[in-house]
């Protein structure tokens, strides 16, 4: 800087530092903050529709027993940008039309599918030991939570099952 | 001719007498067979570039076709077997060997004043080589591959408050799917090599640049060796064994493909992959609410004591025996994990689960 220029006078140097940081600033976010954006997306997402109510048995099958049974059915889930069939599995202890009880499959803990271990009379998950009993209250090993219970109604001599979180 | 046209380049770019004065450098004595492992893994990891762009040529990353271009890599094309098993293996044997150099680093006190930054980006790679593996382990999408990413996935999700967030991010919506598979596709073979190359060639650059640590007992008056090419031919030599393991585990056991993701399956027990065995042995150890403490805090925790190493154990002894704590400390972790791993490994089949609630 030459001694006869005033110290608050830009400097050709200091305006070509400040061109090269803004215009280098300008490409980066442009690129960044969609880029951004477009990468965490999923967790800003819509909320997830309403969703439906699926047919998983035929009411006239249905006899009442204190036991789970399994259920599979399959459902039309739109899986990004293709629509597939996918597998559900749902526990269903039915006790009477007015005593239906649906349970996801899907343990809590980290989920894995769990399974009835019918001699000991509860759900076990074979990854890292949680039991659930007949209700889905955790009975030991690590789930935080119970098995999530799903909506359930009769009508049309279908059973049909609601919830976001089928296993 | 060759000579006459090495020597055009050279009059101008003088770029073989920079690699020959820097290959010439006298290295400190007490430079061994120990000090092969960091060249080792330079070798294998070239390795995984190579097989992994040839599997990418015939790999298609669509959760409807990708267990079938897996199974035709495997099964059609041919030497598709042998490179998906050279990829398969290197990775494992790349684990082994990444865990002797940290150790030799380690006990060596080589991450200590100047090389501190060389220990920072090591850490870097090392966590880069783990996200390599975890990225790679769903791209087969057989049911190891959904299930253990089902859990993978929903460890990082444990996370209070910004975990679900985290959940989604990395499976590109709300449950595991297309958008899962091309995300960590893009990851496993766009940004973690990119970042590889570079992190790599840093910390490459400065190795040679700051030249490799002596031994702790020795002087800088010692007579010394240069790198090539006696140390060159040892390090050439451990990388041929440790890829020789690798090719040798491929041709003999191949890469396992298992049958087609199946997200209904209620007796599928997820195994990780060994080098994961300590992480789900460990997090066995914990229940209910206290699993992110088991599952992110602890491990979150160490990789932040790993980073700040150097900035710990600021003594001036680099020997083992001068920093007692941190050698004890060191071979405590060591043990721990050698144990967990070995814990976890000889559980098998499904947990059978206690009863410790009513």
């Amino acid at each position: 800087m030459s001694a006869e220029q005033p110290p608050d006078q830009i400097t050709r140097r200091g305006f070509l530092n400040a061109i090269i940081i803004v215009f280098g600033a300008v490409i980066a976010l442009v690129v960044a903050v969609p880029g951004i954006g477009y990468l965490i997306a999923p967790a800003l997402g819509r909320k997830r529709p309403q969703a439906e109510w699926d047919a998983v048995a035929e009411a006239a099958q249905l006899t009442p027993s204190a036991t789970p049974f399994k259920a599979v059915f399959t459902q039309q889930v739109q899986d990004a940008w293709v629509t597939v069939s996918v597998q559900r599995t749902v526990w269903i202890t039915y006790q009477g039309p007015d005593r239906i009880q649906v349970l996801s499959g899907r343990c809590t803990h980290l989920g894995c599918t769990v399974h009835w271990d019918a001699a000991r009379g509860l759900f076990a998950c074979p990854c890292h030991g949680g039991l659930y009993n007949d209700k889905g209250q955790v009975i030991g090993g690590p789930p935080p939570r119970p098995l999530h219970r799903l909506d359930a109604k009769l009508e049309g001599g279908k059973l049909s099952v609601r919830g976001d979180q089928y296993a | 001719m060759l000579e006459r046209f090495a020597g055009w380049f050279e009059r101008r770019i003088k770029l073989v007498r920079v690699i020959r004065d820097d290959f010439g450098k006298p290295e400190p004595l007490g430079i061994g067979w120990l000090h092969c492992f960091g060249s080792s893994l330079f070798t294998l990891l070239l390795v995984q570039i190579v097989t992994g762009i040839l599997l990418a040529l015939n790999y298609s990353p669509a959760s409807d076709h990708a267990w079938e271009s897996v199974s035709y890599i495997s099964y059609t094309v041919p030497f598709g077997g042998f490179i998906r098993g050279v990829h398969h293996w290197t990775a494992s044997v790349l684990v082994v060997v990444l865990a002797l150099h940290v150790m030799r680093v380690f006990f060596w006190g080589a991450y200590k004043f100047p090389r501190e930054t060389t220990w920072l980006i090591g850490v870097c790679l090392g966590l880069l080589i783990l996200g390599f593996a975890f990225t790679g382990y769903l791209l087969p999408w057989d049911q190891k591959a959904y299930w253990g990413t089902e859990v993978g996935t929903r460890i990082a999700g444990s996370v209070p408050l910004l975990g679900p967030a985290i959940h989604s991010v990395m499976l590109g919506g709300p449950e595991m799917g297309a958008a899962t598979l091309t995300r960590f596709y893009g990851v496993h073979t766009q940004l973690f090599p990119l970042l590889l190359v570079a992190l790599m060639g840093l910390h490459l650059f400065l190795v040679r640049y700051q030249g490799i640590t002596e031994h702790w007992q020795l002087k800088g008056d010692n007579p010394r060796n240069p790198f090539w090419p006696n140390q060159t031919a040892r390090d050439i030599t451990l990388a041929l064994v440790t890829f020789g393991v690798a090719v040798v585990l491929a041709i003999k056991l191949g890469a396992p493909l298992e049958n087609r993701a199946d997200p209904t399956a209620t007796n599928y027990v997820p195994r990780p992959e060994w080098y994961f065995l300590c992480l789900f042995q460990f997090l066995r150890y914990f229940e209910g609410s206290l699993e992110p403490v088991g599952a992110i805090f602890i491990p979150a925790l160490c990789v932040l004591v790993v980073f700040l190493i150097p900035f710990l154990d600021r003594g001036p002894g680099r020997g083992p025996f001068q920093r007692k704590w941190f050698s004890i400390i060191g071979v405590l972790v060591i043990s721990a994990l050698i144990y967990l791993t070995i814990s976890g490994a000889m559980f098998s089949g499904p947990v059978a689960g206690v009863v410790t609630k009513h």
